[in-house]
């Protein structure tokens, strides 16, 4: 399995709902223009809470500073797993299910936060460029680690933590006493620490050419920035609830769509990209409070069970809280495994 | 192919069976017949695409939108089905023109649907397993980018996913029609933009990954050999050296080695602008030709004289031109699959082009002077015809080089003068050269210089190395004597010079024979022998001997194939006289430029003329060198000489003229004539024997003069005379000891 460390040197912004109106002309840009921005990386998440902007530093320079933009501190990179060899099984476990065990968990065990984006053609897991040193030790027993420079793959080296460190196996690693420290090992299940709930509606995860983007950008215009009448306050909470959500990425050249299935109606025929089996899903939200970016093993308390479980799921982190998507037919046996963790870590 | 066809951009392709079919692909399919255009003058649609060549329209086929890819069927049966590409991922069987046969009616339209939607980047047909067609995708994170689909497998619902879950659009009620299985599918959670099937074997797979190209090996899929690279685009592998890939990435095209699959082998000057093409000539090895956006130039570039395997230390020569097939930009190109060469271009609004690449003339002396040119694949040799004695035209110097060394010329160090023989005893220059190198060279060898009078020579044996120049510059002490003619009473009005450096230049021209003698009848008598008529009475009458001089010509006029002409210049000869006003002397003078030989034409400038203003003898060209200085060195006076000789010096250089080695010597100036004369005739061969002579002297490590040494060794070598080149070295080291021969070769 290869780790590839990618350039982009990214920020993690909130722009408040009612401030979204100064941000158009920036993001109707980073989305819709990217040949007119040297932007390679750029993600719009809207919750009901806000929206939530993951773009590099290039793309962060048509955001106007504002009180309604608020920016987490630090920089962040993305890692992307890739499978090295060529596997012709087709019954894999995808996306976070995938790398939970091998990335997540591991980055939670050292403490490190991690920052998920599943895109339709990937997951990204962002880290903060300080805590590099200390990803790359955890997982360089796991994984050949690639850094890409200039668009190009090279060999990364061990940040000159190598030295004098013992690579980490099983075992609690000498940290600080958090909560999330304790030893992980494959018996001992993390506890859920935070409240969950899941809204009613279905998702659909997509893409559409890039090709053919102009031809519905004022669809997507109106999907992104004028949803407010459709959004029904307090709703996000409720587990029965209808919940605002959708996500609109265009990360090197590739777009991808996270929308509710009511919101895919809108588009045309053949434009979207639909599996063959037309697959939908179901939200799992994280966080009764707001998150926040320093606390870790989040991601690794839901992902893991799921991986145990062999189900496939999306994550999306957002400024405020965390959403897992995972296949309608399992959702209620996600439901049950979560609910059955939540309350041991109490 | 991986632009997409979004209805600017017009691709082609050409069939791979039917050399007179192509299709143009853009929003829709065409498809035409290319025939020359005499066979279709009259028909109406017809398009010409060149002088010669025009197309007709044959079917359209608009059943397949959002096409980014076709691939055209690679086996001769059925004609004309294509494999499209779409936007989603999908690949669908078409076809063109077809007359209804069974076996492709039931391909038509069958569909291969990728789990996950995304765009198809590029097919490609299995050359070997012509039913396997590799489908290169975009990434999706749970899905595979490299598909490999079997175009006879049944739909199998079972085999993936349960019937209940199938949600496919209703389009697809055809079940029937529509695979969803592919054979084998590769690069998970990767994107793929180019693929190509390796010759070398059927599951061998060449893949250009989101940032590395790949080699899936379907024998064992779990691996995969790969290097990390951006020139993904565009794989594709020399049809004449299976080992040899071309990708690329923007404006840059990279050559890979697949034995050497860790960097590019060579990477092609960048383009401004990023390309959209890059082909192998298929009929003719090492030729590759490249696409950039909005460019109306196809830029080739001819690698057939890279050495293959291409080493890390060898630079491979590339040979880069550009043409230019019509006035328009160029959307795409395609080669003809079979005639040299050639290939169709057409523009973004469809205007086709059909353009032959001229192939670049080429052109090889061979080192036995035939002369060979290729064109394409036509080999033209053209060797000297020996039409007999007859062909005035002057042999090659390397033919004559050769013949030379056969016949060892260059090794006779003894009778030096020989060597002039050997060179074939016809080049003027070549005998001055050599009689000077046997005048001089005694002086020089201090083996020689045994006996007393020659002791004293030796003495001044770096004189002598650098020639009669510098001899008349250190001349001192010099007497002169007037002189009057042999059989005359009268008081001489002739002023000859003398002095020691004088009769030593009378020496090295050969006018007198060593020792204190200085009589001059020793060299007449051999002019005579030689039957040099003309010049032994000339050399009489400049040594006041006008009896001899009409004694010598009268013997010529009676010689057998005497010229009777020669009687008469006796006869006006004997008529000389020293009044000033006679008409004898009018006569003369007038008369004399008549005359056809350079001697006679000397000789009576001689005698007419005044006192001390001999310039009708001294600039009388064709008079050789040696006569000439040595008349000066007989009548000029210090100053008159010394500028004479610097004069005639720096003509000979200039000219490259070996009779004037006499007057340099084997100095620095002798090489500057040396060059002159190689840079004219590019004789190394007579520069190598003549500057060896020249040895212990500074003359030999003269750059220029172990170049020509190097020159001539090669030229040995090339004609494959090991041994006279190994008698060349011997030669060489015994003259040049500072030359250490070469270390032999072991191996």
């Amino acid at each position: 399995m290869e780790l590839h460390i990618l350039e982009h040197s990214l920020k993690v912004a909130s722009i408040a709902k009612e401030g979204i109106q100064i941000c158009t002309h920036g993001l109707i840009k980073l989305a819709f223009l990217p040949s007119k921005t040297r932007c390679k990386f750029f993600s719009l998440t809207e919750t009901p809470e806000d929206y939530t902007i993951i773009v590099d530093e290039e793309g962060f320079k048509e955001l106007p500073e504002s009180e309604h933009l608020s920016v987490a501190e630090a920089t962040w990179l993305a890692l992307n797993v890739v499978s090295g060899g060529g596997s012709s099984s087709s019954s894999q476990p995808i996306g976070v299910t995938k790398i939970a065990k091998s990335v997540i968990a591991p980055l939670a065990d050292h403490n490190i936060s991690v920052f998920m984006l599943s895109t339709y053609q990937t997951d990204f897991i962002l880290v903060r460029e300080r805590d590099l040193p200390m990803v790359m030790h955890t997982l360089s027993s796991e994984f050949t680690l690639l850094r890409v420079v200039n668009g190009e793959t090279v060999a990364a080296n061990s940040l000159g933590v190598s030295n004098g460190f013992v690579k980490p196996k099983m075992g609690r690693p000498v940290l600080h006493g958090t909560e999330n420290s304790q030893p992980a090992t494959e018996q001992i299940q993390r506890p859920i620490i935070h409240p969950l709930s899941s809204p009613s509606n279905m998702f659909c995860v997509t893409s559409l050419n890039p090709d053919t983007l102009p031809t519905v950008a004022t669809l997507l215009m109106d999907v992104m920035f004028y949803s407010s009448g459709v959004k029904e306050p307090g709703t996000a909470t409720e587990d029965s609830g209808h919940i605002r959500f959708f996500s609109f990425s265009l990360i090197e050249g590739y777009i991808s769509l996270v929308m509710d299935e009511q919101t895919t109606r809108r588009f045309p025929n053949n434009v979207l990209f639909t599996s063959a089996s037309g697959e939908l899903w179901k939200m799992v939200r994280i966080g009764g409070q707001p998150l926040g970016f320093d606390e870790c093993g989040i991601v690794a308390q839901i992902s893991e069970p799921l991986a145990t479980a062999d189900i496939p799921a999306y994550y999306i982190s957002t400024f405020k809280f965390d959403h897992a998507l995972v296949p309608e037919e399992n959702i209620q046996s996600v439901i049950g495994a979560l609910r059955t963790n939540e309350s041991t870590g109490k | 192919c991986s632009l997409g066809y979004g209805g600017s951009k017009p691709d082609i392709l050409w069939s791979p069976h039917h050399v007179d079919r192509y299709v143009i692909c853009d929003s829709e399919l065409s498809l035409y017949r290319i025939e020359s255009l005499g066979s279709t003058e009259a028909k109406a649609g017809v398009i010409q695409l060149s002088e010669e060549t025009a197309a007709t329209l044959l079917a359209i086929n608009s059943d397949t939108p959002y096409m980014k890819c076709v691939a055209w069927y690679p086996k001769h049966e059925p004609e004309c089905l294509l494999a499209v590409g779409q936007a989603n991922g999908r690949v669908v069987l078409t076809s063109l023109g077809q007359s209804h046969n069974s076996k492709c009616k039931e391909l038509m339209g069958k569909e291969f649907v990728p789990k996950h939607a995304r765009q198809c980047n590029t097919l490609s047909w299995n050359p070997a397993d012509s039913n396997w067609l590799a489908a290169g995708l975009d990434k999706h994170r749970a899905d595979f980018s490299v598909l490999i689909w079997d175009i006879s497998s049944k739909y199998a619902p079972e085999a993936t996913v349960p019937p209940e879950k199938i949600r496919l659009p209703s389009g697809d009620a055809d079940v029937g029609t529509v695979v969803t299985k592919p054979l084998y599918e590769l690069g998970q959670n990767d994107a793929c933009l180019s693929l190509c099937w390796l010759p070398r074997d059927q599951k061998l797979l060449l893949a250009g990954m989101h940032r590395n190209l790949a080699i899936f090996d379907l024998r064992n899929t779990s691996q995969k050999m790969f290097v990390n690279t951006k020139a993904i685009q565009g794989v594709t592998v020399d049809p004449f050296f299976h080992d040899r890939v071309a990708s690329f990435f923007e404006g840059q095209v990279a050559i890979w080695d697949l034995r050497k699959f860790e960097k590019p082998v060579l990477t092609l000057s960048e383009q401004p602008k990023p390309l959209t093409k890059v082909a192998w000539c298929p009929t003719r090895a090492g030729l590759l030709a490249t696409l950039t956006r909005d460019s109306n130039v196809v830029r080739l570039y001819d690698m057939q004289h890279a050495p293959t395997p291409i080493g890390d230390e060898t630079e491979p020569t590339i040979i880069e031109r550009s043409v230019q097939p019509c006035e328009s930009f160029i959307s795409s190109f395609a080669w003809h699959p079979s005639a040299q060469n050639r290939m169709v271009v057409v523009s973004p609004n469809r205007a086709m082009t059909d353009f032959t690449v001229f192939e670049r003339i080429s052109l090889a002396w061979s080192s036995t002077s035939s002369l060979m040119w290729a064109c394409g694949r036509h080999l033209y040799d053209c060797a000297e015809e020996r039409t007999g004695s007859e062909a005035a035209v002057e042999s090659d110097i390397a033919t004559k080089m050769r013949a030379r060394a056969q016949s060892r010329y260059g090794h006779d160090t003894v009778q030096v003068w020989r060597n002039y023989v050997l060179a074939g005893g016809d080049d003027p220059q070549l005998k001055s050269l050599w009689y000077t190198l046997h005048y001089i060279l005694p002086f020089q060898c201090p083996y020689l210089t045994l006996d007393q009078e020659q002791k004293q020579q030796g003495n001044k044996q770096t004189v002598v190395y650098s020639g009669i120049k510098n001899i008349v510059k250190s001349s001192s002490g010099t007497t002169e004597s007037r002189r009057s003619w042999s059989d005359s009473d009268r008081q001489g009005d002739v002023v000859r010079y003398h002095s020691e450096e004088r009769s030593l230049a009378l020496r090295l021209c050969g006018w007198i024979g060593r020792g204190p003698d200085v009589d001059v009848e020793p060299f007449l008598r051999s002019l005579e022998q030689e039957g040099e008529w003309e010049r032994a009475a000339a050399v009489a009458l400049f040594n006041l001997d006008i009896r001899r001089a009409i004694q010598i010509l009268n013997k010529g006029a009676s010689s057998e194939k005497g010229d009777l002409n020669l009687n008469v210049v006796a006869m006006a000869l004997s008529g000389h006289t020293d009044e000033k006003s006679s008409l004898w002397r009018e006569m003369c003078s007038s008369l004399r430029l008549q005359l056809r030989s350079p001697y006679l034409r000397a000789s009576f400038a001689f005698l007419t003329s005044e006192p001390g203003a001999y310039d009708g003898v001294l600039y009388e060209s064709r008079v050789a060198v040696r006569d000439r200085v040595a008349f000066a060195c007989m009548f000029l006076s210090d100053t008159q000489l010394s500028r004479y000789i610097d004069k005639l010096t720096n003509e000979m250089k200039e000219a490259g003229n070996l009779e004037g080695i006499l007057l340099t010597g084997l100095t620095k100036d002798g090489v500057d004539l040396m060059e002159s004369y190689v840079d004219r005739t590019g004789d190394v061969q007579t520069a190598s024997f003549c500057m060896l002579k020249g040895s212990p002297g500074e003359v030999v490590k003269d750059p220029r003069v172990q170049c020509w040494i190097e020159n001539y060794r090669n030229l040995l070598d090339a004609w494959r005379f090991w041994h006279k080149r190994a008698e060349f070295d011997i030669h060489r080291s015994k003259l040049d000891p500072s030359s250490k021969p070469l270390a032999q070769a072991r191996s």
